[in-house]
């Protein structure tokens, strides 16, 4: 296996003219704002030309995350929380703030039979529910303190998706065992108000 | 692929404001950018996970426009102030491809490049220390200084230390009369740092820098008075996923080592063709069997140079470093220039031909380009000591390695001061040091200052079972044969060259690395570790039997 996370000095940068002739890559260049040319150097044979004016501004969240409790399908948020110990696991928060995403998400689908209240409160008296779309028990030991928690940890914003009527598909409504999973509104509001 | 997707949202940034591209983290997927091991274990990023890191650190605020990108390169670009990000994958997996750009109606002043590379096909199954290592990055930065002038390195939170150089004293050798040592005085902004520019000795860490004094101008001609060499604190030493040790389970790190800048020696029929008896080892020398020992490449690389009969063998990388492999006892079919070889690809057995002092050894340097090469001694090239030194203990890093190097030159009854503070103290500090001389005294600490009296030509060398009991508890058990003290006695005669006049009736003396001393080392609550290079003790004085290893060094 091999894997370069290099960066070149200026000196070998000018030696190479740039050279861009492995994998994918990242270039930053700073520029004299106030330059001596302002017409800048003459242009190059076959250079790409940057033209260093702004034209749209940049989301920081095009680099965000997102937590999603995957059931027996892969093992996410169960892998990453320390059920001994009521906490994260510490080798998971290193890489993540490694990872330095922007904002973490709660929830993808899931969120379509998720009910927000089942996993606040004291650990031992959360309620499991079933993971209808990946599979088992989700336990509901992390919930929103916990996910605020991680994101706190890890410099990013939480964002919570919320449950939407389960989506409007009947088959998360109600699920197989006859449990309402469908949330409303008013639902959502409490979640927001709460915290 | 992934990296085409996100310069996909970063040119559809005006309407695209969330996004991402990997699911963030489990224990399965491989789109996953984190892997959880589970039961237990380290997570570690996949490489979805890198490119993502990759684009996180190294994007501007504000899109900007691209034009002219050759076929094959998908490329954005941003900006943050005067600052211009540049985002390029090549979709190519079969070639490179070469670019070049310019910023329109400015002057680049300044410029970094980060890369991923990576294998078209690979999976990742595990955490290893070599992925960690990976996850990191080797941002090594060299600085050309005159006394005044000022560095800046900026460290990865962004804010800058400026390194001054102050001032620069060379110490020669009294006999030989080349530099052994200089100091380095310097300012980290405004904070004196006085730092040795000598063999073995390895870079410093101080306020969040790693900073190295590589060479002066009095080693080497260079336009400035002295290089040192400058990362982050955070970042290793070098990047060990992208260079390996050359030569695979080597065991004999330290024994017959000559580091960088090491004042070495030849004798009269030892095979330089321009007749230098002293000069300055311009790469690191490791001992090795004659024909036994296998040497692999330490990167991936073009080859550039393969010459069987003197034993030379360079490869390029794809940032322009050179790797030269010197003496080869023999170079494999089929790798000559223009192969394409790969790290830890095997490329020929270590020797001693060419001008190795009939030393058997591998000569290892890397250039930073081709001009260099060609210039040999003068222009060179790169400290790689601290580089093998990291690489040796990515695959070995709790051995012990006692260091009692350079190599000195002194005079029959003048004092030797012996330096053991250059040790690799492998995983944990070390304890105690003791040297061990073979007219049967002892010294205790890191230093010891001894005169040498009716000095004999003789070669040590212990070649059967590693090192006995007193290696007992220590990691430091070298396989098989290896080399002990060497000592030669040199009387100084007219036609030895360049020796400077000495007082009538005394020789010269080559001491070899800790020469007449064993130093002995260890951990705390450990047995000691002798030195690889010259454990008295433990020598078998094989009188005139010819070591080897370094036969008729004179």
């Amino acid at each position: 296996m091999n894997a370069l996370d290099h960066s070149m000095t200026t000196d070998q940068i000018s030696r190479r003219d740039f050279l861009v002739s492995v994998g994918i890559g990242t270039a930053g260049a700073a520029c004299a704002g106030e330059s001596p040319r302002p017409a800048g150097p003459p242009p190059l044979q076959g250079a790409m030309v940057i033209d260093p004016r702004p034209k749209f501004e940049l989301s920081p969240y095009l680099y965000m995350q997102f937590m999603e409790p995957l059931g027996v399908t892969d093992s996410s948020v169960d892998a990453a929380w320390d059920f001994g110990r009521d906490v994260w696991r510490e080798d998971v928060i290193e890489i993540t703030q490694e990872l330095a995403p922007t904002l973490l998400r709660w929830g993808g689908c899931f969120c379509s039979y998720y009910r927000w209240r089942e996993g606040v409160g004291p650990q031992n008296r959360r309620r499991p529910m079933l993971n209808q779309l990946w599979g088992g028990i989700y336990n509901n030991q992390v919930g929103t303190h916990e996910f605020v928690d991680f994101c706190r940890r890890v410099g990013a914003d939480p964002l919570f998706v919320v449950n939407f009527e389960a989506d409007g598909r009947k088959y998360w409504a109600v699920s197989p065992k006859g449990d309402v999973r469908s949330g409303t509104a008013l639902e959502a509001g409490e979640w927001v108000r709460a915290f | 692929m992934g990296a085409c997707v996100l310069n996909v949202h970063e040119r559809n940034g005006d309407v695209l404001k969330i996004a991402t591209l990997a699911d963030f983290c489990g224990t399965r997927w491989q789109n996953n950018a984190v892997m959880i091991p589970v039961p237990g274990g380290k997570s570690f990023l996949m490489p979805v996970g890198m490119v993502m890191r990759l684009y996180r650190r190294h994007t501007g605020t504000h899109a900007v426009d691209i034009s002219g990108v050759p076929d094959g390169l998908d490329a954005t670009a941003s900006c943050k102030g005067d600052r211009v990000f540049l985002h390029v994958v090549n979709t190519r997996r079969d070639r490179s491809i070469e670019a070049t750009f310019q910023i329109r109606g400015r002057t680049i002043a300044s410029g970094r490049v980060f890369w991923h590379a990576l294998e078209p096909e690979f999976e990742i199954l595990e955490y290893s220390p070599e992925q960690a290592a990976k996850i990191k990055s080797s941002k090594q930065q060299f600085a050309y200084l005159d006394p005044g002038e000022t560095f800046a390195f900026q460290l990865h939170d962004g804010t800058e230390r400026q390194i001054r150089l102050v001032s620069v004293a060379e110490e020669k050798d009294p006999v030989i009369g080349l530099i052994r040592r200089a100091q380095i005085g310097l300012e980290i902004d405004g904070q004196p740092l006085s730092l040795v520019c000598a063999p073995y000795v390895m870079p410093t860490e101080i306020a969040g820098l790693r900073i190295q004094a590589d060479t002066t101008s009095g080693w080497v001609t260079m336009p400035k008075r002295v290089q040192c060499s400058v990362w982050d604190a955070a970042d290793p030493i070098v990047d060990t996923p992208s260079f390996s040790f050359p030569l695979p389970g080597y065991r004999l790190f330290s024994h017959g080592l000559q580091a960088y800048n090491e004042p070495v020696h030849l004798g009269d029929r030892d095979g330089d063709p321009a007749g230098q008896r002293f000069y300055h080892n311009y790469g690191v020398d490791l001992a090795g069997y004659e024909g036994r020992q296998k040497v692999v490449s330490a990167i991936d690389g073009v080859v550039v140079q393969s010459d069987p009969r003197e034993g030379n063998l360079c490869i390029r990388d794809d940032r322009g470093l050179i790797l030269h492999y010197g003496h080869l006892e023999s170079i494999l079919t089929g790798i000559r220039s223009g192969t394409r070889v790969r790290r830890g690809e095997w490329v020929g057995m270590l020797g001693r031909r060419g001008a190795s002092g009939n030393f058997s050894h591998l000569h290892v340097g890397v250039y930073l380009s081709e001009a260099a090469l060609a210039d040999d001694h003068p222009c060179r090239n790169l400290n790689l000591y601290p580089w093998l030194v990291a690489a040796y203990q990515a695959k070995r890093g709790s051995e012990l390695h006692a260091m009692a190097g350079p190599h000195q030159t002194t005079v029959v009854g003048d004092p030797v001061s012996l330096d053991g503070r250059n040790s690799i103290p492998g995983r944990a500090d070390i304890a105690s040091y003791r040297w061990d001389f073979d007219d049967g005294t002892s010294m205790a600490g890191p230093v010891a200052e001894k005169a040498f009296e009716n000095i004999v030509l003789r070669v040590c060398a212990k070649t059967t079972s590693g090192f006995g009991g007193s290696a007992t508890g220590s990691d430091a058990r070298p396989e098989g044969g290896s080399v002990s003290a060497e000592i030669l006695d040199r009387p100084r005669n007219e036609a030895d060259g360049p020796v400077p006049p000495r007082p009538a009736g005394l020789g010269g003396l080559w001491l070899a690395g800790p020469a007449v001393a064993g130093l002995l080392l260890s951990h705390r609550g450990q047995g000691y570790a002798p030195s690889s290079r010259g454990s008295a003790e433990l020598a078998e004085v094989l009188a005139s039997e010819p070591n080897p290893l370094q036969q008729n060094r004179n």
